[in-house]
């Protein structure tokens, strides 16, 4: 049974450019401030099927349709045409953002959060603890957000994400954060919630973290796929290619 | 716990209709010791009428984790067999509670762990056979014989009826149908087993559903069935009369079309049924979409006010400054003129800018707030029309300390605004909506139209002068006919009507606030519904 099902997924985008236009189209887009556009197609037929328990890494150039792909997995972005199917829970980590408030406390702001994430007042009490536990935050439960670094910041996120029981995780270029001992500690998380059914998604420029963790790739160029299949073999075309 | 870190445990259901041999499976499977080893309809009517579950505290998922927990062989395999029958009994079972209040078949489906979870799906080719082996059982009580048991007492003698082996052939092919929408629609690809072969090769079977499962095959597989195959001659005698019957008399050529006719009427009426239960289920889903909605605004609107009360010396007090230093500016200018007329000036005046105050904060902030939150937006995929209800929450906060600075100057005034409370409540209810609506509408323009914010500026400026908030329309015929049109007019006068004057509205005052906070609602969620999906590639 599948987790993630795209069937011959297209997204198009209509994107600013420059273009000779009459005085009075270049009279009126001064005023409007706004100019002409053209179409681009940051996807284009994407299909692949991902079953419960697997980690698929997506690889690519800039530009080739990542992050459009997983946006549009997590239901951000609307496709063009085509399907895409979830079955699950889909908790997306595209930045780490994630409205945090800079002048509530780091308490409350997890309370802030893991509401976004599908988690009630309740049951965040319940997993306080070991989401400040996972983030090594102990000592900062009541600080303002503004005092924290940036690293401290991502710790705490990436904690509330994997804390809100997620059936469909989708991570986007934020899976190695913090120093070695967290990192190590988020690959034995994300090894457990794959153990336990879910699906894993992780768009990286680092082929060494893809193929340290993915069981398959996904290699998209120009929004178009070029191939699928093991990760090794899959990487190894991309290598050669780049 | 069926969804075991490792993920080893192996759950698996034989999705059947009734007579399709799915006791005689689930004994084959069983006898192995290695495809789990309880009873094989966990779900059946009787066990779970038996089982006196208190639904209201019950959960299914849980419910259903359990059932496949029982029975669960050492190698982590368990399973049973389920009838689409047992299936819609169970769903009424659950409907009689209010907690799974419109819960359908599929609904239950959905519960299952999605972890390691096989799906057989049990058939019968032949359905002459299939609907006589029912009718025959249903007649003679006897649904089953096991091995070594000997022959059982029939209630009665069976008689052959042509009607109930055609009702039941299309009952059948409409369950069969029902599994295969479900598995289509799921993306489920079971393994399919037609009982007419698998009674040929039971090993054979057997294999092939280990196969399926991922269980590994053991040196030596024991196939023992426990129970007897029960057509005997007088099915084949029906099967013959039934095909006589069908294929040689014209006569009764009507009569089975008329018995189809009728049978597919009930359908019909029983699909009707299922739809409009499927429709009660959605509205639910709907409900719980706005409760959820709702829960999200309320959460983003504390921190919303916390946040700008954070560390600030004065705190509240601040919401108060901006209304107080407008009434004390407009008192002094226009107390002597515009308010001489007025009956109780300094109240209706305090009460025209509270409520302006209302509207312009709601609306002004509305327009920025799906930019200000571009990042949780591209980021994550939740209701953006809970900021737009958060901002309403927020505005609804200073409003109330606001009013609290009003109730004040109004016992200074010596006019008590107890009785008001309730009326008021009712009139800001109204206008909340009025607000939300006209809200929704902005805050999604603005995605589009980036000079929205700008210009809607001007236009509340407009509008304030427009309404008659420090001055008053008696007399002015023709400012009281422009102000028909303006719905603010309606809320401000219908809110001084029930607070200053302590009188009921008008019945035309209160039939306009009605009307614009519907319009506004209702044009505010369609606009909303339209544009709301390029938000996230708009900003």
């Amino acid at each position: 049974m599948g987790r993630i099902v795209v069937d011959k997924i297209s997204k198009q985008f209509k994107i600013g450019c420059t273009k000779k236009q009459s005085a009075l189209g270049g009279f009126l887009s001064l005023f409007s401030g706004t100019g002409p556009t053209r179409v681009i197609w940051a996807l284009r037929e994407v299909s692949f099927t991902i079953g419960h328990g697997e980690i698929v890494g997506i690889i690519g150039k800039n530009g080739s349709g990542k992050s459009t792909l997983l946006r549009l997995i997590a239901g951000i972005y609307d496709k063009t045409c085509g399907g895409v199917k979830t079955w699950g829970k889909v908790v997306s980590l595209i930045n780490f953002r994630l409205g945090v408030h800079q002048y509530l406390t780091m308490r409350d702001n997890i309370y802030f959060i893991s509401s976004f994430l599908g988690l009630s007042r309740k049951e965040t009490a319940g997993r306080l603890d070991s989401i400040v536990r996972f983030s090594e935050l102990e000592d900062f439960l009541d600080a303002k957000m503004y005092q924290f670094s940036e690293g401290m910041r991502q710790r705490l996120v990436f904690s509330i994400a994997v804390h809100s029981c997620p059936e469909i995780l989708l991570l986007d270029e934020v899976f190695e954060v913090g120093d070695r001992e967290f990192q190590a500690k988020s690959a034995y998380i994300i090894k457990e919630l794959v153990a336990g059914g879910a699906a894993v998604v992780l768009v990286s420029h680092n082929l060494d973290l893809i193929e340290k963790y993915c069981g398959r790739a996904i290699w998209l160029e120009d929004g178009r796929m070029k191939g699928v299949g093991p990760v090794v073999e899959v990487v190894e075309k991309y290598k050669e290619s780049v | 716990m069926s969804e075991k870190v490792g993920g080893n445990n192996i759950n698996y259901v034989i999705c059947c209709n009734g007579r399709s041999g799915s006791h005689l499976l689930f004994s084959l499977l069983k006898n192995t010791g290695i495809a789990g080893n309880g009873l094989c309809e966990k779900m059946h009517e009787r066990h779970i009428e038996e089982a006196q579950i208190d639904w209201e505290k019950k959960d299914v998922k849980k419910f259903i984790e359990e059932i496949f927990e029982s029975g669960r062989t050492p190698n982590g395999v368990s399973g049973f067999s389920l009838k689409g029958r047992q299936l819609r009994h169970f769903a009424h079972v659950l409907q009689r509670s209010k907690r799974h209040r419109g819960m359908s078949e599929e609904d239950i489906l959905s519960c299952f762990p999605l972890l390691n979870i096989r799906y057989i799906w049990l058939t019968r080719k032949n359905k002459v056979e299939h609907a006589v082996s029912w009718l025959k059982a249903e007649q003679t009580a006897v649904w089953w014989v096991k091995r070594g048991e000997g022959e059982k007492g029939m209630r009665k003698n069976p008689i052959f009826d042509f009607g109930g082996i055609v009702g039941r052939m299309v009952e059948f092919e409409r369950r069969e149908k029902k599994w295969k929408k479900f598995f289509e629609k799921n993306g489920i690809f079971p393994l399919r087993i037609e009982y007419e072969e698998y009674v040929k090769d039971f090993k054979g079977t057997v294999v092939k559903i280990l196969e399926y499962l991922g269980v590994p095959l053991p040196a030596s597989l024991e196939i023992s069935p426990d129970f007897l195959k029960q057509a005997d001659a007088v099915s084949q005698d029906w099967v013959r009369k039934y095909h006589e019957i069908s294929t040689g008399k014209k006569r009764y050529y009507c009569y089975v079309r008329c018995v189809k006719r009728v049978q597919s009427f009930f359908c019909l009426v029983s699909d009707e049924w299922e739809r409009r239960s499927r429709l009660y289920g959605r509205f639910l889903r709907r409900l719980q979409q706005v409760k959820g909605t709702l829960r999200l605004s309320t959460v983003i609107a504390k921190a919303e006010i916390k946040s700008r009360n954070e560390g600030s010396y004065l705190g509240v007090l601040w919401y108060l400054l901006n209304p107080l230093l407008m009434f004390s500016l407009l008192l002094a200018v226009f107390s002597p003129r515009l308010g001489r007329d007025i009956l109780q000036y300094p109240l209706y005046l305090l009460l025209g800018i509270i409520m302006f105050n209302f509207f312009q904060q709601a609306t002004t902030e509305s327009t920025r707030i799906i930019r200000h939150n571009d990042k949780l937006i591209k980021s994550v995929n939740f209701s953006k029309a809970a900021l737009v209800a958060a901002m309403i929450l927020k505005t609804l906060f200073s409003h109330a300390c606001e009013m609290a600075l009003f109730v004040l100057i109004a016992l200074f005034f010596k006019v008590s605004v107890v009785g008001a409370i309730f009326p008021y409540f009712l009139i800001l209810i109204l206008f909340c909506l009025f607000c939300f609506g006209v809200s929704l509408i902005l805050s999604a323009l603005t995605v589009y139209f980036i000079d929205m914010e700008n210009v809607w500026g001007f236009a509340v400026k407009l509008l304030w002068f427009a309404t008659p908030v420090f001055y008053g329309t008696g007399g002015q015929s023709r400012l009281f006919l422009m102000n028909l049109s303006n719905p603010m007019y309606y809320f401000i006068t219908a809110a001084r009507d029930v607070v200053v004057y302590r009188h009921n509205p008008e019945p035309w005052v209160l039939a306009g606030a009605v009307f614009y906070s519907l319009l506004s609602l209702g044009v505010g969620v369609f606009t909303y519904n339209k544009l709301k999906a390029q938000f996230a590639e708009m900003i």
